[in-house]
């Protein structure tokens, strides 16, 4: 098994360290060690970043890359923004010259150059490719037997689609099948494809719109007998946790749907502690979903 | 440019992250065995200096200060 440089970004290991925790310690048991991107920043968020100033965002992504290009390992991250920054920085640099001369000039003046030698990979991609859903079957500790999960993919993660190559944007299974690997139910839901709300600078610009969105989701999802849902993205994760407490502050709703990161219900499934998965750390209660695993 | 997506701009100018840690979130960090503060910019002040360097350099925060 190969190291992995890991992209932290902003939101897990400066609000959701759990996800960080969760992620090192899973992977760890796949012989898959998570190496520090010493000095990274702000990916940048593809939203206001990239929508604001299309070459800072690039700039700024590029050094990312180079300082794990340094490292001599590929990047993984646990955010679908720092992905789709990454990977389309990535391809984008490794596909037109010109641009990638203009970036390295600019790189220059840090001593730093760009020279197209990882590949940006996904948390989910390290668990269904480099380790293999067999391979995670078998390792299953405590099997997450009658509970069913609701499986949210976020936009980023697989769109857009012909850069992405993660099969169809509209149907996808890999999360589905994590989930089955785990002994747990992926259930059906209207709009599953549906965003969190926060994405593109939304969270940011009008939380009432995003949060719209939000609700809208998880009535979905509670609607089909959801006993938590799980995410791949540590931006949506916040979307539906905070959010869910923002909506029943504001709006007087009554949410409690359990959030959990793709790689903590990994951790719980193969026998580790909630507390150590970083899971009482959510704003949303854990408790109905821990009860019913154990 | 809307005042909210100038605030997160102004975060990265001064942190490099558009979501700083805060001192709630070193204490959990540390509970779970994590480094307190990431390994991130945030524990390497250089390279915040050389974050900071390539948004001056490329004109976003004249850019984010002209739009506002």
């Amino acid at each position: 098994m190969r190291d992995y440089a890991y992209f932290l970004g902003c939101i897990a290991p400066n609000r959701y360290p759990g996800i960080e925790a969760a992620t090192r310690k899973s992977l760890s048991e796949f012989g898959i060690d998570l190496l520090d991107v010493r000095g990274a920043s702000c990916c940048p968020a593809p939203g206001v970043f990239g929508s604001f100033d299309l070459w800072t965002w690039l700039v700024v992504a590029a050094r990312n890359i180079v300082i794990a290009e340094e490292m001599n390992a590929d990047i993984t991250t646990t955010c679908n923004g720092c992905y789709a920054t990454l990977q389309e920085a990535n391809h984008l640099l490794k596909h037109n010259v010109d641009l990638r001369n203009r970036v390295n000039e600019s790189l220059a003046k840090a001593g730093r150059q760009y020279r197209g030698s990882l590949e940006v990979k996904h948390v989910i991609e390290l668990l269904s490719d480099e380790v293999g859903f067999e391979r995670i079957e078998k390792k299953v500790k405590k099997p997450l037997k009658g509970v069913k999960i609701a499986v949210h993919y976020g936009c980023h993660f697989l769109k857009p689609s012909e850069t992405r190559m993660h099969g169809s944007p509209e149907r996808p299974a890999v999360l589905d099948d994590l989930v089955r690997a785990l002994g747990a139910e992926s259930i059906d839901y209207k709009d599953k494809a549906m965003c969190c709300g926060a994405g593109g600078g939304v969270r940011a610009a009008n939380l009432e719109i995003a949060l719209d969105m939000t609700a809208e989701k998880i009535d979905n999802m509670i609607e089909a007998g959801a006993d938590c849902l799980m995410t791949p993205c540590q931006f949506c994760h916040l979307q539906f946790d905070r959010g869910q407490v923002e909506l029943n502050e504001k709006f007087g709703g009554s949410y409690q749907l359990p959030v959990v990161f793709v790689t903590q219900l990994t951790g719980l499934a193969l026998g580790m502690d909630a507390r150590e998965l970083g899971l009482y750390d959510n704003a949303i209660s854990m408790e109905s979903l821990l009860k019913k695993i154990h | 440019m809307r005042e909210d997506h100038v605030r997160v701009c102004q975060l990265v100018f001064k942190h490099g992250h558009a979501v700083p840690i805060n001192d709630e979130v070193k204490a959990i960090r540390k509970r779970l065995a994590l480094s307190e503060v990431p390994p991130t910019v945030h524990q390497y002040p250089e390279a915040l200096k050389e974050v900071i360097g390539i948004l001056d350099e490329t004109g976003f925060r004249a850019l984010v200060e002209k739009k506002r």
